[in-house]
């Protein structure tokens, strides 16, 4: 059995959307952290912890209007279930139990 | 389908990976020796075979007197 | 002031929330012919599963969505490669990286068909209406990916010869056989459940983020921005398929009969695992010997996706529920933190004068990158280097004795800690109907044993050429593999090399 439960991580093609995306994610929980890669960008959230992805605060962030379907063309990898993908609000956690 | 491949293998103790060696039990040990020396690019008379960490000394007799099958795996030893 | 109502949205809102409604009416009972006719029992799961209202797809994906996104995809790749060839931007890619794009993509091309064609079987004939639906997407998005592969080596053949004999090169080439033995193992699964574990959940969600995710950042830090855009989109795609293998696993052993499916699971669960632990562990050969400007090392990638994100993240969830962690975990382990890649580029080297693509010794710089990321390297593999510094030309001049399973020449010595290849060697062999299959490893006699029929009936290049059936000559054994003359050998003694340096105002 491990004993320690890794990062919720989200990790997504570099842009302008990724870095809206993840101050959005930011606003929401301050302990997330973000590490940058040549053309890519990761968000991790302690596992303890969920990470929301709000479109009101993604489009506030990147200035124009964001169709959350449109994470899954810039989505390279995901660490975590998705709760929920609605049109409003993505939220990754780990299972409950 | 069909045909079934018995093949010797020879290693170079300490290397990967085994290589095949076109000798079987009635193999004479001198010869085998001479051959795995060449493919490996040691010197022969600096060399020895073994077979299950036992060294093949008579060179003389056939791999089968040591109990080397056909489809075994022997080692190219160097000794200075 | 009132807010424009977007009858749109709100038409998406209500479909979300009701999705399981669009995916209800997609089973029904046939009348025209029996239910076997449309699906033969033989191509359906044996599994008793009782329950598959217990899937669910957590992206509910609509079909318009699928096309309009899929689409911008298709549009940022052609956009990049076209870029990209206006701009020629080929030619001013290292050509250590470009040698090992040779090696990748036969590989991946044939890969991503095959997947397509298994994604095919498990959505015909999935018991489950939400689960034939999101196979579906992935069949077209292995499509995608197959023809996106071809597509990268047509723009490739523009630049160099090796890659216009592609398909020979994956037919016969001597390491392709590693990766066709593993994916016509995929193709032909025992169960359309089986086809779930080997691809979406042991490789998608284990390996595929090293190799689409970790090489990528090597790719673009080289200079080969085509390759990381192309695999960064391609795994884009595999968040869907890992979404469908978690799906997958929690409806299975969410079941109320759950023990009597737990033994079938572990077993495809352990094969898997260690299957592609053998073959997409050669990713790290690319970050750790191919990209010249490195960015993470294997170990590092295998920790951040392996370890942390698909042990941690899903024994954490299905160790409760009766999964266990993988039969060979330690070996994999251990392998791949401190042999895979160095073994692996070093057997590349060792048969250098048969390959179509390049190989290269470690420069000093490599070394020192190397002794910091692997403590034990010189130990494993620095005493070979260090001899091919000193004029030995470092290749083996026979055939190498290649593991029945994998396919894999047999360069591995898990069970010996201290000296990896210096110590108490044991074959590995089991006799059946006859005949002596050698093994590499553990993991590997472990298959072979369970399922023997489906893997004695091949037979490795080294049992072909001594049975005549492959040339053992080794200009006629090149050409047999589609090789012409020129590829292959060292990149460092030929003039590709010297000229890039002296284009970047560096010394030989």
């Amino acid at each position: 059995m491990t004993e320690v439960r890794s990062d919720l991580r989200l990790e997504l093609m570099a842009g302008e959307e990724a870095e809206a995306i993840a101050r959005a994610v930011q606003e929401l929980n301050p302990e997330a952290k973000i590490e940058e890669y040549p053309g890519l960008l990761i968000i991790r959230v302690p596992s303890n912890t969920r990470m929301v992805i709000d479109r009101v605060r993604v489009e506030e962030e990147l200035g124009r209007p964001y169709n959350l379907r449109d994470i899954q063309t810039i989505m390279a990898a995901f660490y975590g279930y998705w709760k929920e993908t609605s049109p409003d609000r993505w939220v990754l956690e780990w299972m409950e139990r | 389908m069909g045909g079934v491949s018995m093949a010797m293998y020879v290693r170079l103790k300490g290397e990967l990976p085994p290589i095949f060696l076109p000798a079987g039990p009635p193999t004479p040990v001198g010869e085998a020796l001479a051959m795995a020396s060449q493919m490996w690019r040691k010197d022969p008379t600096k060399a020895r075979l073994l077979f299950q960490g036992r060294p093949l000394e008579d060179l003389s007799k056939p791999l089968a007197e040591y109990g080397v099958g056909p489809d075994d795996l022997l080692e190219l030893e160097v000794v200075e | 002031m009132a807010k424009k109502v977007d009858f749109r949205e709100a038409t998406l809102r209500q479909l979300y929330e009701n999705y399981g409604l669009t995916t209800a009416d997609l089973e029904w009972e046939p009348t025209y012919v029996s239910k076997d006719e449309v699906s033969p029992p033989e191509r359906r799961t044996r599994l008793p599963v009782k329950d598959w209202s217990k899937f669910e797809d957590p992206f509910k994906l609509f079909f318009e969505d699928y096309v309009r996104v899929q689409a911008e995809k298709e549009t940022v790749f052609h956009d990049a490669i076209r870029l990209a060839e206006r701009f020629g931007e080929a030619r001013r890619i290292n050509p250590r990286w470009v040698a090992g794009m040779k090696l990748y993509y036969p590989a991946v091309a044939q890969s991503e068909a095959e997947a397509h064609r298994g994604h095919l079987g498990l959505s015909r004939h999935s018991p489950s209406p939400a689960l034939a639906m999101a196979s579906f997407y992935q069949l077209l998005d292995e499509l995608r990916h197959a023809q996106n592969d071809v597509h990268a080596m047509r723009y490739w053949v523009r630049y160099l010869d090796e890659l216009k004999n592609w398909a020979q090169l994956y037919q016969n080439f001597w390491a392709m056989q590693v990766f066709r033995s593993l994916f016509e193992d995929m193709a032909t699964p025992s169960d359309p459940f089986e086809l779930v574990f080997h691809t979406n959940v042991a490789l998608e969600m284990g390996y595929t983020n090293l190799l689409f995710v970790a090489a990528p950042t090597a790719g673009a830090a080289n200079g080969d921005r085509v390759f990381a855009q192309l695999q960064m989109s391609t795994q884009s795609d595999e968040t869907r398929h890992i979404a469908l293998g978690q799906a997958t696993l929690r409806a299975l052993l969410e079941q109320e009969n759950r023990d009597e499916l737990l033994p079938t699971l572990q077993y495809w669960f352990d094969k898997w695992t260690w299957r592609h632990h053998r073959v997409f562990g050669v990713t790290g050969i690319f970050l750790d010997y191919f990209a010249e400007n490195k960015t993470l090392s294997y170990k590092e990638a295998f920790k951040k996706y392996f370890i942390e994100g698909y042990i941690q993240g899903l024994l954490e969830d299905f160790e409760p529920l009766g999964l266990k962690p993988p039969r060979f975990l330690d070996d994999i382990i251990k392998e791949a933190e401190n042999y895979q890649s160095h073994q692996v580029w070093k057997l590349a080297f060792q048969y250098n004068y048969l390959n179509f693509f390049e190989t290269f010794p470690p420069t000093e710089k490599d070394k020192a990158w190397l002794r910091e990321k692997y403590p034990n390297w010189d130990q494993v593999v620095g005493w070979y280097w260090e001899q091919v510094e000193h004029g030995d030309p470092g290749i083996v001049q026979g055939l190498p004795l290649i593991c029945n399973l994998c396919q894999f020449p047999i360069v591995y010595n898990p069970n010996d800690p201290d000296h990896p290849t210096n110590g108490s060697f044991h074959l590995r062999t089991t006799r059946y109907n006859g005949r002596t299959y050698y093994f590499c490893s553990d993991g590997c006699q472990y298959i072979f044993e369970h399922e023997p029929e489906k893997y004695a009936h091949a037979k490795t290049l080294t049992e072909l050429v001594i049975e005549g059936r492959a040339p053992a000559d080794v200009e006629k054994l090149r050409e047999y593999m589609g090789l012409e003359p020129g590829w292959g050998g060292n990149l460092f003694e030929k003039p590709i090399w010297k000229e890039w340096l002296a284009s970047q105002g560096r010394e030989g």
